[in-house]
């Protein structure tokens, strides 16, 4: 089930909402008990044979935990153990089916399982990870109540597409948070702003990118290749980032506050930048949980550059099982680590709009990488944008056309890609009828979703294939 | 102040989280979308296996949407929102040209080459038409403009009309009919030695009765060059009449009819022939025009013989004129109405739908005296439905 489907929104959404609320505040446990049900439920609708993929996981995350405290002479082997339960879990059924298929490649005789991969296992995997990791570390204590781990690693609004709660971040809310009116009218503002991110940016700029990407792009004109990849460059900002804010914002109606996940990504004027903006949540993840245990930059210059190509391999890989996705981090690994040795001191230097240009190119031939289909498609597809500018007048206007179709999407894109209502919120500041001016805008980005969604087809969410 | 704000937009919104769905449910239902022509999806039977299948969730998801409380409206509302403010020259995958509708097209950069396609399909058609000419018959191949295709002059010059494609498709199928020695009805130069475009729909991918009608003469004037003395229904001996309903054409209903065109669906009138018809064996009404219930009810090009139908035979009970066969896509109803009044009997097939027999079989089981394919330029080369004469 997605935030942006009419089961979510007509049917599970206000029957949680009405359950919820009607049960006391006071009942933190029924509350949370009934939060619990909800979100295996959301689970189950969407992946009725993976809950107990999901289950185990919890189950296993829940007991290595406590006997990491319980046994703690021995920590180091429950944490192997750990490893081993949520690593063995996604090889299983994310990736070996990538390994035999390559494996086969080589000439091996090795059969290729046909494994369907649970929804969002990426997701709770690395939920249940970090919690494990945070007691292992000592920063947290075991949970000793295994529904609240539970509750923790399915909780619905981030179940499936993150962003990736530490337990940290929850552990207190989970028994003693407090629903305010103010959290719920922000969360479902919240909430509302995301919805139309996904369905009124996010899915006609996927139309773009879908079109376009299934062209041949050896023989395609370079300024629809460009516009594809640029309109896919949004495509999953504002997928991805609108199914945050959904997250965020349901998570603030029920009293928990998620941390955010991005700030603006395509405004940075590096690499290194963006990577602090962008998914925020698994950049923060991949540092704590591999780069800074690898040694980090503590083991001199060549350990820290071996620990990027590593942590990006990883990071690649996490995105999907396929070769492009490795290539895609590893392009990435490569950027920052230039940027480290020599390239950072001299943007520093250059005039700030061609920062913010290279740093954009970098990110929109990266995400070219990320969504070709094959390696053969990431060549041409690279090589076309730059090379394919023979074309007649006539071929070239299908680029003018994609323009002009979807002229006022690609306005809003741009704008809200850069931090225009927070610098809207500073220069106003807190004066009387600002409440409602932000409530009727969210009002009309709902009915326009609401439109959206009953009238379009084209609804896909790229995170849900992690 | 701040509070009764947060309190109204949050009952607005549950209102209509709420409202939606409960108004869904016990408001009015529609089993089929006119629009759409489909039926409106239902929820799978609850069972073990259809929920771990996965298929009783989705089925819920289908049917939500479909059944949603004022489908119709929220649809139209959203053409009207792409077509007025946003001004999308191009919405549901239709091109919003100057009065005209035509499909969108994803633009062809390769130079496209179907010389071979057009050998292979022209091979296929020969041998059709060596088995009518060994029963003493005549095969005649009818080729039609589909309308964005005799309409491609209404694209916006940015946008890709398909015309290269199309015309590279008509000269292979011309050649390949040439090749073989073919007769060919190429009604393209015929229409448009009189303006191409009055032949037409301006919103359904049909041409009109007119159209129809000189399609119908010349393939009797073909005929009557290979030998055929027919009787003909001359323009003075029948009169057009438009039908008063809202025309409910294939393109403007994929915009839900939110968008202004101008069209109008017309039968004729003429001297009456007497005729018995069977659709799929079943005797049915002795009609050639299927008219709207009321003069409110949609109109569409289904008026014309009611339709697509697997098989439909009319037979006039005149044994002194020769057996027809026609067999094609959709575009053979229109003349099919005026077709029968020159024959003794008239059979068509929708190859489509039809699967009784091979059309080989049929023919030499009927052994008609004459043989149309009627197929428009964007299908020529399909060796599918009505292109698939195994």
């Amino acid at each position: 089930m997605t935030f942006s489907s009419t089961v979510f929104l007509f049917l599970f959404f206000p029957a949680v909402l009405a359950g919820y609320f009607v049960l006391p505040q006071r009942c933190r446990r029924l509350r949370n008990l009934f939060l619990l049900v909800c979100s295996l439920g959301f689970y189950f609708y969407g992946e009725p044979r993976g809950i107990l993929i999901m289950l185990v996981s919890i189950a296993g995350n829940y007991l290595i935990a406590l006997a990491l405290e319980r046994w703690s002479a021995r920590r180091r082997l429950w944490l192997v153990l750990s490893l081993l339960l949520n690593l063995g879990l996604l090889c299983t059924f994310k990736y070996l089916g990538f390994f035999a298929q390559n494996l086969q490649q080589l000439g091996l005789s090795v059969s290729v399982p046909d494994i369907v991969m649970p929804i969002g296992i990426s997701f709770f995997t690395f939920q249940g990870m970090s919690y494990v990791f945070d007691v292992y570390q000592g920063t947290v204590r075991a949970q000793r109540n295994p529904l609240l781990v539970a509750l923790y690693i399915s909780l619905f609004p981030q179940l499936v597409a993150g962003p990736i709660v530490r337990y940290e971040t929850i552990e207190l809310e989970l028994t003693s948070r407090r629903e305010t009116l103010d959290d719920a009218s922000n969360g479902m503002r919240r909430f509302i702003f995301g919805l139309g991110k996904k369905l009124l940016l996010a899915n006609p700029m996927g139309v773009i990118a879908t079109e376009v990407f299934a062209m041949d792009a050896a023989v395609t004109p370079a300024p629809v290749l460009w516009v594809g990849a640029i309109a896919y460059t949004f495509q999953i900002f504002f997928d991805f980032s609108g199914y945050s804010d959904m997250a965020i914002g349901i998570g603030h109606i029920f009293g928990f506050h998620f941390l955010e996940n991005f700030n603006y990504p395509y405004i940075s004027q590096s690499i290194t930048e963006f990577w602090r903006r962008w998914h925020i949540s698994l950049s923060g993840w991949f540092r704590d949980y591999v780069y800074i245990p690898l040694g980090g930059n503590r083991r001199g210059r060549a350990r820290q550059l071996l620990n990027i190509l590593i942590v990006w391999a990883l990071t690649g890989l996490w995105h999907g099982a396929a070769w492009n996705f490795v290539l895609w981090g590893l392009y990435f690994a490569v950027i920052l680590i230039a940027e480290k040795l020599f390239l950072g001191k001299l943007l520093q230097r250059l005039w700030r709009p061609l920062r913010h240009v290279y740093s954009l190119l970098l990110i929109v031939v990266g995400w070219v990488l990320f969504n070709a289909g094959s390696l053969t498609q990431v060549v041409q597809y690279t090589s076309g944008m730059f090379t394919n500018w023979s074309f007649t007048a006539a071929e070239g206007k299908h680029a003018l056309y994609l323009l002009l179709e979807y002229r006022f999407e690609l306005l809003a894109c741009v704008l809200l890609s850069m931090p225009v209502v927070p610098w809207l919120a500073r220069k106003l500041g807190d004066r009387p009828w600002l409440e409602p001016a932000r409530m009727i805008p969210a009002l009309g980005v709902f009915v326009l979703s609401l439109l959206a969604l009953v009238s379009t087809t084209f609804n896909p969410f790229i995170y849900f294939r992690f | 102040m701040k509070k009764t704000w947060q309190i109204a937009f949050l009952s607005i919104v549950c209102a209509v989280l709420v409202a939606v769905p409960v108004l869904s449910v016990f408001g009015p239902r529609q089993d089929i979308s006119l629009y759409e022509n489909r039926t409106l999806a239902s929820l799978e039977p609850l069972s073990m296996q259809t929920i771990f299948d996965g298929s009783f969730f989705s089925s819920m998801e289908s049917a939500l949407s479909d059944h949603i409380i004022g489908r119709d409206h929220w649809l139209r509302a959203y053409v009207r929102w792409q077509a007025g403010p946003l001004q999308k020259p191009v919405v549901n995958d239709i091109v919003l040209g100057d009065g005209v509708l035509a499909p969108y097209r994803t633009p062809v950069y390769e130079d496209p080459d179907y010389t071979q396609k057009g050998v292979d399909m022209a091979a296929s058609l020969a041998a059709i038409r060596d088995l009518c000419e060994s029963l003493g018959g005549q095969f005649v191949y009818v080729g039609i403009p589909e309308q964005s295709s005799a309409m491609r002059g209404h694209y916006p010059d940015y946008l890709y009309s398909g015309a290269l494609v199309t015309d590279e498709v008509r000269r292979s199928m011309a050649a390949g009919l040439a090749g073989q020695g073919i007769e060919f009805v190429d009604m393209v130069p015929i229409f448009e030695q009189a303006g191409i475009e009055q032949y037409y729909f301006n919103g359904d991918h049909h041409y009109n009765l007119r159209g129809a009608y000189v399609t119908y003469r010349a393939i009797l004037d073909r005929l009557s060059e290979l030998g055929y003395d027919l009787p003909v229904l001359l323009e003075e001996d029948m009169e057009y009449v438009a039908l008063p309903n809202p025309v409910y054409g294939s393109r403007s209903r994929q915009l839900y009819n939110a968008v202004d065109i101008r069209d109008q669906v017309e039968i004729y009138t003429a001297g009456e022939i007497p005729f018995d018809r069977w659709d799929n064996g079943e005797p049915v009404e002795s009609t050639v025009f299927t008219l709207p219930e009321n003069d409110e009810a949609p109109a569409a090009y289904t008026v014309y013989m009611g339709g697509d139908q697997a098989e439909a035979r009319i037979d006039t009970h005149r044994p002194d004129l020769p057996k027809l066969l026609v067999f094609g896509d959709s575009f053979s109803n229109a003349v099919e109405t005026f077709l029968y009044r020159s024959f003794g009997e008239m059979r068509s097939l929708d190859l489509r739908y039809y699967t009784e027999k091979t059309l080989s079989e049929y023919i030499r089981e009927y052994q008609p005296d004459v043989v149309l394919c009627i197929r428009d330029d964007l299908n020529y080369l399909s060796a599918e439905g009505n292109g698939d004469f195994e």
